[in-house]
């Protein structure tokens, strides 16, 4: 599902180029959960990024779903994206100016005409997220942990085969962090391929795999079995 | 969700950069406005009244001052008063070129007399060589005018009517017509047969022991229609050759007239509108690449859902219209009022008869101003944003992280 082969990014800065990611290869197979963890400024972010073709990278070649990402114009990735992955940014996790419930819809925007999956599934999604009494509320009404289920929901509205989450339970009580955690478990015994950067190793625990990074390398890699995720 | 929408939901969302953008476009699509129509609307005049002379050459006395109280009479009505010895229309007249010559005579107007009240401006004509007035006449009224010398004919702005009674200067008259609207000087004047003029002023002692200025016979300008194939430039300097205390003014010369008198106007008012639209631009262009610069985390957001940077350019671009249009609209419709509302004063300070177009022209002329600044309101705005829009959608994430 997804490929990354020697993959470096390089970011330039006032005080010189930082290497952000550094000759990574990393692979992803269809319907495989993976968890990366690390250090913040470890590399985790970019690394999410690269893999949804957010970002260019300096070296090394992206394959997503079959395509190449660099070698497809701008338009095709953003098609890619809107039809195939579901994104949760942690630093810009809604728009301010709409709704909850515009917030979920806002993804069929970007869909081809057909696509489209209407209110009822964005009101079911927010149901699965504990958030359907909010779906008229505004983003500034909400806590910082809400608009977290939001944004999942939002990223779910496409029906994406790919889910890319950056920090989906921070913020988050433990009770919601478990029902998150339950929605994650559920998408991923349905066969979404999930990759989620994460600080929580207990909900790393839920993942097939965990990636450690460390100064923009993988250091170590290893196959997940906790109680957790037999719960779920 | 549309785009259409979600700009909308992001003007809403900002109240008090909506209403700054507004107010500054509104303000400049307003001032366009009022300089476009004004400029235009005097210009037209102008040109009306050149074309609706229906004279080639004018004759004049000589001297600069005659020269621009005419224009200022034909093009706004402006009473004046200067004569010719009657001799000089026959000399106008016999010279080769001239197919037709008619004179007027233009009455001091008395200020405050006990006659007449209101602001119109006396001409005496003779119907028998009249191809000036007498064209004008509203379609019934150009069945005949009577015999006699106690009758007058109304410009479209005098409030009469045919068969009405009016006293002017003590002397009874009936209106025998009325002329059709024609944005010049005509349609504030009342014309009257010579012989009528010269009977009312002899009349004439409003009490105050003044007499009216008019010397039985005289003309004030003579109208010239030249043969055909005539060059009017030639007819006038053989008419200024024949009749030395003369000038023979071409129609054009009246509208240039016009125009160089409008000058010191045009450069206020251009000015006025440079500087108010140059505000608005950078006002415009200031505040909303600061507000997508403040949203570049946002728009990370959208490129990450599928939007690339065409879609991007487009919400922006509807996130100005939807401020500007309206605003440019409001600001264009309210000046029109404005300037609706203070027509009689303007064409007073312009020189100009109406120049105001009617409502449907004025529409017109205040629609492109509005659309001219909507426009480039819009363009001051997304220019600089585009940068930011060509930014890939993790670097628009993580300049948004510390915006």
């Amino acid at each position: 599902m997804i490929h990354i082969q020697g993959v470096t990014k390089i970011y330039a800065s006032p005080h010189g180029d930082v290497t952000s990611l550094g000759d990574v290869d990393f692979h992803v197979a269809a319907g495989q959960f993976v968890a990366v963890l690390g250090r913040s400024g470890a590399g985790k972010s970019s690394l999410l990024a690269v893999c949804g073709g957010l970002v260019r990278p300096t070296r090394g070649r992206v394959v997503v779903a079959g395509h190449s990402l660099w070698e497809m114009s701008e338009r095709q990735r953003a098609r890619l994206r809107a039809v195939s992955m579901g994104f949760v940014l942690q630093t810009a996790p809604v728009l301010r100016s709409l709704t909850v419930l515009e917030n979920v819809l806002l993804a069929e925007m970007f869909l081809p005409a057909g696509l489209a999956r209407g209110q009822q599934r964005a009101m079911e999604l927010l149901e699965q997220v504990g958030l359907a009494e909010k779906a008229r509320s505004y983003p500034r009404q909400l806590s910082g942990g809400q608009q977290r289920r939001v944004a999942i929901a939002s990223a779910l509205m496409n029906a994406p085969t790919m889910l890319l989450a950056d920090e989906p339970t921070g913020d988050l009580d433990v009770q919601t962090e478990r029902q998150i955690a339950d929605l994650f478990g559920r998408l991923h015994r349905d066969g979404m391929t999930i990759v989620v950067v994460t600080h929580n190793e207990l909900f790393a625990s839920l993942a097939d795999r965990v990636l450690h990074i460390e100064a923009g390398r993988i250091i170590e890699e290893s196959p997940i079995s906790s109680p957790w995720k037999a719960m779920t | 969700m549309t785009i259409w929408r979600l700009a909308l939901k992001e003007a809403w969302r900002n109240p008090f950069r909506t209403l700054l953008i507004g107010f500054a476009v509104a303000m400049a699509a307003g001032a366009m406005t009022v300089a476009v129509v004004l400029l235009a609307g005097v210009r037209q005049a102008a040109e009306r009244t050149v074309e609706r002379l229906g004279a080639d050459v004018m004759v004049i006395p000589a001297g600069e001052k005659i020269q621009k109280d005419f224009s200022d009479l034909m093009l706004a009505g402006k009473p004046a008063s200067f004569y010719f010895n009657a001799n000089v229309l026959a000399k106008v007249a016999a010279v080769p070129g001239v197919a037709a010559a008619s004179g007027q005579c233009y009455i001091e107007t008395l200020q405050n007399a006990s006659c007449c009240s209101g602001k119109f401006f006396m001409v005496g004509f003779d119907p028998r060589t009249d191809f000036v007035v007498t064209p004008w006449l509203k379609g019934a009224d150009r069945r005949g005018l009577p015999a006699g010398d106690d009758w007058i004919i109304v410009g479209d702005r005098i409030l009469l009517r045919p068969g009405q009674s009016v006293f002017l200067y003590g002397t009874s008259f009936t209106v025998a017509g009325v002329l059709e609207p024609t944005g010049t000087g005509m349609d504030w004047s009342v014309f009257l047969p010579q012989e009528g003029l010269a009977g009312m002023a002899a009349a004439w002692s409003g009490g105050t022991g003044r007499r009216l200025q008019v010397d039985g016979g005289s003309v004030s300008a003579i109208f010239v229609r030249a043969v055909p194939g005539m060059d009017a430039t030639d007819l006038a300097e053989r008419i200024e050759r024949a009749v030395p205390q003369a000038q023979a003014v071409l129609a054009s010369t009246v509208a240039g007239s016009a125009r160089r008198s409008m000058h010191g106007a045009i450069f206020l008012l251009g000015g006025a509108m440079a500087v108010l639209w140059a505000a608005a631009l950078v006002v415009s262009g200031m505040l909303f690449s600061q507000a997508v610069r403040n949203r570049q985390g946002e728009i990370g957001l959208l490129m990450a859902k599928g939007a690339d940077s065409r879609l991007l350019l487009r919400l922006v671009t509807r996130e100005s219209l939807v401020v500007s249009l309206p605003a440019a609209a409001v600001g264009a419709a309210a000046a029109a009022t404005i300037l609706c509302a203070f027509a009689g004063r303007l064409d007073d300070i312009l020189g100009v008869s109406s120049a105001l177009p009617h409502a449907a022209a004025l529409a017109r002329w205040a629609a492109a101003p509005a659309g001219v600044v909507a426009f480039s309101s819009m363009l001051a705005a997304v220019l600089p944003s585009w940068g930011i829009l060509k930014t890939e959608p993790y670097e628009a994430i993580r300049r948004g992280r510390t915006a």
